[in-house]
């Protein structure tokens, strides 16, 4: 056989072979060892030695071809292969992806959360307290004597002790201000407990108290940080005003209405620490003065997020709950 | 409280209107909680004459009148005492009602044919005058439509008064505010004093002077047992909403909306010995008024006819110390009592009056001599008789005195947090009645007998912001020194430690802190229950001492409600008597139910397991930083599975539970499926601690796999123990990666699989010292666990 027929065999050889095994077997049919161009190599040294330079040129001119052709079939089969293994790996992209379970927290602690984050960027600190508490730290040190006609707002619920649920998180601000001298810039979150169940109450629910006592802390500052803290709750400038109001623990107290879509809304109570309140928890009222606020995390929830029943808060229905997951 | 603005405008009628009135109270903090529109409730009555009257052919008492409504001549039977030919009167014609609601229409009245009906204003709801039909001047219309011709309509403003107003339960408190906040005055009646016409007095003994400092009493004899209350005052009383009763007691009441004192009329009959005001024996009764007997404690202030009591003082009469309607000669009280002797007494008693709403939040201390001359001129007026003198018994020293109330300027600008301009703070205490004297640097103020409630420097500024304008002082914001720290270095917040459950997959719940008694029997039974006294329900009634119950109440309302995947997590605080000391510390709770991931068309099916807890819990730890080992209890709460139960500890000591829901308790609450919890006590999850970051080691690792078969009940954590013992800081990791029980290894026996990756953190370590390590390490499985390698 001529080395042109030989060629044209190889040349058919490689492109025939179906697959990269094939392909292999052809290489080392031609270059292994014993190959069909290797053994022409070998060849070589038995021809006359004039002839050998041209007839060495012409083999060693077919095995760099068929070198070539090899990479080249080689590099056709890999990406057809690839091709193949990719249409096989397609998937139907519009199928849903593979999750875990959902969570979230609930709307009330959303709530309490965003109040504290903009408290705490303000400069104030969180404090807590217990929510069974005695008689004097909900009422006493308030201001609120036995009998006095105040104890008809709170609806407080008892225990056998005499101690109370709290009515209000303001145990919390007497403590504080009994262990710590001004200046004092807290925030009081917690739950409270009033006896009282409808559309609007609930006999458990969650309250925000601020306190902040220094020197020269006037009516005005609670106004001006209340106004700002509604409008920042709220993220926009709300209407509200300010209405002359009575807790025995401020002077003057004012109750906050803000303007909704069917009229003015009670939010909040504030006012100006009575000094009573001060000089009983060890704090001079003729060098500081101080102004406290309070109000219900989830009533302002229900405003935000347009909750019209309190109750559903503490129903803990998971179709309500992953709402706000 | 009610008032009529109709009522309030003959006080003082400023040129606003019902609207502007409304911002005005409600701004001046007595607020309008609610406005309401009266008139005349009748349909379709009207003047009419009578043109005819005939007696009743056969019913005694009975007249039938020829009726012109100025339609047209109706025949109807009436049998009132005054039915006259030619009487003007009011007629409700067929299809008309009257106040209680009754249709009018046509009847036969023992036989004879009635169309229509005469009415008295009892009937048409505006009068007291029952056994009359209406009699009209002959200036009135026939056809007059009542509700033109009465002009009843009015707005009556329902306020909201806090305790401290005590001063403004009155129209002339009310007529004071709007005075104030228009600058106009506001006209007072007429009060002169009522000469007597006898000299007829009781004595009166004041045992009590501190409870009650004052007592005016007068008698009254020869009134008309059957006079009649006005209309004028029927309609006043009911826009308080009021009832009228008899006309003595209306005027008393009438006197007290008008002015705030609350009287009392006795029949003199019953005090004719005189009066003592006492405290109670404790155990003396009394029947009052409402027919309620009532057992007394020694602190209840009592009126007494000298040895019995007649009433509580400031509360309420005793039931036979009031009028009877053939009572002509009366005793009048009009008393000053000491708040806190009122206080808490009605309350007590589970009822509250107007009398003792009024004297628990304080009344005018001046105002009883004015009072007790109204109100004879008054009853003279309307049911006559003959006055005797006025006793007053007052002891001086008990009464409150008017105070001077000082207030610097400096106190005054600290305490608003702006100089409002002093002149015009002098008008505002000036216009409410203090009589200011303003100095160089202060205001004296002489407070008057009715703002009782001004006592300090504060309720100057309370009363000057309240005039000037909340709204109208400046906003501003506190200063503050900025000072960098973090509160939140050492301890994390709850918020930190919820929102990592809920990244696991949980949602958060919140529930009552109290709870059923039938649940809370369920859980930690060893420590003692916490009832409320009060509760708002019976299943209400307990102070939770675990969260578990609460959340597996919200398990049993979403699976009811089909949810089949239930995750939910609580973080609150529950109570725990430990011997003398309550306990209040914040439990972190979740229970885990249902298909173990969310339904998905990939789905690889199996059963919700212990590990699947165990996997959230040891995921939460780990991402907060804490290093926790579990471990078989030794006490385990009973609300466990008892083979399905871990203790959690943080650096030996336990903080909680989690483990399978006892089948029993999942039955009593109707869950029908496996539940899984946890309780752990949130604050030791709060810990933060700063780390060290190790180097990382550049040499290879080796891993060796092996199996050991070990009795059944060898826990794992003592496999993994030796382990780490004996290799130490060579053993990187260590894993469990199969657990085979059954055939081929024996009854009782397990055979655990066990993956070692072993580093060193300075070498390569060595092919022969692994092994040599590996054999040592399985011949201590062999020796103190019984341990064979498979």
């Amino acid at each position: 056989m001529d080395l042109e027929t030989q060629r044209t065999d190889a040349l058919r050889q490689i492109e025939n072979s179906a697959s990269e095994r094939e392909l292999e077997e052809t290489r080392v049919a031609l270059l292994g060892r014993r190959g069909l161009i290797t053994q022409q190599l070998r060849s070589l040294k038995d021809l006359p030695a004039d002839q050998r330079p041209e007839a060495g040129a012409a083999i060693n001119s077919f095995r760099t071809e068929v070198e070539e052709l090899i990479a080249r079939r080689r590099h056709q089969l890999s990406e057809s292969d690839l091709q193949r293994q990719l249409e096989k790996e397609k998937v139907d992209v519009t199928l849903p992806g593979r999750r875990g379970h959902r969570g979230g927290l609930h709307p009330i602690t959303q709530t309490l959360h965003d109040i504290e984050r903009m408290f705490r960027a303000a400069g104030y600190s969180v404090a807590e307290g217990p929510e069974i508490e005695s008689d004097y730290y909900n009422f006493q040190a308030l201001n609120i004597p036995e009998h006095h006609p105040a104890r008809d707002m709170h609806d407080t619920f008892y225990l056998k002790s005499g101690q109370v649920l709290r009515t209000h998180t303001s145990p919390v601000q007497i403590r504080t201000m009994e262990t710590q001298q001004p200046p004092i810039r807290i925030i009081c979150p917690g739950k409270v407990f009033r006896f009282d169940s409808d559309r609007t109450h609930t006999p458990m629910f969650h309250q925000v108290e601020g306190l902040v006592v220094d020197e020269n802390i006037g009516f005005a500052d609670l106004k001006g940080t209340v106004i700002d803290f509604v409008h920042a709750f709220f993220q926009r400038e709300i209407e509200l005003r300010f209405r002359p109001s009575y807790f025995p623990f401020t002077e003057p107290s004012a109750e906050v209405d803000i303007m909704g879509a069917t009229g003015w809304s009670e939010v909040m109570g504030c006012g100006v620490v009575h000094p009573n309140v001060l000089e009983m928890s060890g704090i001079d009222s003729e060098k500081y003065s101080g102004f406290a606020f309070g109000f219900g995390a989830d009533r302002l929830a229900m405003l935000k997020y347009g909750v019209h029943d309190l109750r559903q808060f503490f129903e803990n229905d998971l179709r309500f709950l992953r709402q706000l997951a | 409280m009610k008032i009529s603005e109709k009522w309030l405008r003959t006080w003082v009628d400023p040129p606003v209107s019902s609207d502007v009135l409304v911002d005005q109270l409600t701004n001046a903090g007595l607020e309008v909680d609610g406005v309401q529109e009266i008139g005349f409730e009748c349909e379709d009555v009207v003047v009419a004459e009578i043109t005819g009257v005939e007696v009743h052919p056969t019913a005694n008492g009975l007249y039938v009148c020829n009726v012109d409504d100025g339609a047209g001549q109706h025949q109807v039977v009436c049998g009132a005492p005054n039915t006259r030919k030619g009487l003007l009167t009011a007629y409700a014609r067929t299809g008309g009602s009257i106040i209680n609601g009754t249709k009018i229409g046509t009847q036969s009245i023992h036989g004879v044919t009635s169309t229509g009906m005469l009415c008295s204003n009892v009937e048409l709801g505006y009068g007291a005058d029952g056994r009359k039909i209406v009699e009209f001047e002959s200036t009135y219309q026939v056809g007059q439509a009542l509700g033109d011709v009465l002009e009843l309509d009015d707005l009556v403003l329902e306020l909201d008064l806090t305790p401290n107003r005590g001063d403004c339960f009155s129209i002339r408190g009310v007529a004071r505010e709007v005075a104030v906040a228009n600058g106009l005055d506001h006209a007072e009646p007429s009060i002169d004093p009522v000469p007597a016409e006898h000299n007829d007095e009781i004595p009166i003994e004041l045992e009590d002077a501190e409870g009650c400092p004052k007592y005016l009493g007068r008698i009254i004899r020869n009134i008309d047992p059957n006079a009649v209350t006005p209309d004028w005052m029927v309609q006043r009383l009911m826009s308080a909403g009021l009832r009228p009763i008899d006309p003595v007691v209306d005027v008393t009441n009438f006197v007290m909306l008008e002015l705030g004192q609350p009287l009392h009329a006795f029949d003199l009959g019953l005090v004719s010995n005189g009066i003592k005001v006492r405290k109670a024996a404790k155990g003396e009764t009394l029947v009052l008024l409402d027919g309620k007997e009532v057992t007394l404690d020694s602190n209840v202030l009592l009126i007494t006819d000298g040895t019995k009591p007649v009433a509580i003082a400031g509360v309420m009469g005793g039931e036979d110390s009031g009028i009877q309607p053939d009572t002509t000669d009366i005793f009048i009280e009009c008393a000053y009592f000491n708040p806190l002797s009122i206080i808490g007494t009605a309350r007590s008693f589970g009822i509250q009056t107007d009398a003792s709403t009024r004297y628990e939040r304080g009344v005018d201390y001046a105002l009883q001599e004015r009072a007790m001359e109204r109100v004879t001129r008054l009853l003279l007026d309307i049911v006559g008789g003959s006055p005797g003198p006025v006793t007053n018994a007052c002891e001086e020293t008990w009464m409150p005195k008017s105070q001077n109330v000082e207030l610097l300027f400096a106190t005054m600008d600290r305490l608003v947090g702006e100089s409002i301009e002093r002149e015009t703070v002098t008008k505002v205490f000036d216009k409410l009645g203090l009589q200011p004297t303003q100095t160089d640097d202060r205001w004296i103020t002489k407070v008057p007998s009715h703002r009782f409630d001004i006592q300090i420097k504060e309720d100057l500024v309370e009363e000057l912001v309240r005039v000037y304008g909340y709204n109208r002082v400046q906003s501003r914001v506190p200063i503050q020194t900025l000072s960098v720290q973090d509160e939140l270095a050492e301890k994390r917040t709850l918020y930190d430690v919820k929102h990592q459950l809920a990244q696991l997959g949980y949602f958060e719940a919140i529930t009552y802190s109290f709870i059923a008694p039938e649940h809370d029997e369920m859980f930690l039974a060893d420590i003692p229950s916490l009832s409320l006294e009060n509760p708002i329900s019976e299943d209400r009634a307990r102070m939770r001492k675990s969260l578990i119950p609460g959340l597996l109440d919200t398990v049993r309302y979403n699976v009811d409600r089909n949810q089949d995947a239930i995750r939910v997590f609580e973080c609150g605080m529950c109570f725990r008597q430990v011997g003398n000391e309550l306990q209040q510390d914040t439990y972190l709770a979740a229970v885990l139910t249902g298909v173990p991931e969310p339904e998905n068309w990939a789905q690889t099916h199996s059963d919700l397991d212990f590990f699947d807890l165990k996997g959230d819990v040891e995921t939460l730890c780990e991402r907060l930083g804490m290093v926790v080992e579990f471990t078989q209890p030794l006490q385990r709460p009973t609300y466990l599975h008892p083979g399905q139960t871990a203790s959690l500890a943080i650096d030996g000591s336990e903080i909680g539970h989690l483990g399978k829901l006892h089948p029993a308790i999942a039955t009593k609450f109707d869950i029908n499926q496996p539940v899984f919890v946890f309780e752990l006590q949130a604050d030791s999850l709060l810990r933060r601690t700063q780390k060290t970051l190790d180097v990382v080691s550049p040499f290879p690792s080796m891993r060796r796999d092996f199996a050991l078969l070990l009795d059944n009940d060898v826990p794992a954590v003592k496999v993994e123990q030796i382990a780490r013992n004996e290799l130490g800081e060579i053993l990187e990791e260590l894993l469990f990666f199969d657990v085979y029980r059954g055939e081929g290894i024996g009854e009782g026996k397990k055979s655990l699989a066990i993956g070692l990756t072993l580093r060193h953190p300075a070498k390569t370590l060595e092919e022969q010292t692994v092994n040599s390590l590996l054999s040592d390490l399985i011949a201590k499985f062999n020796e103190q666990l019984g341990a064979e390698l498979r």
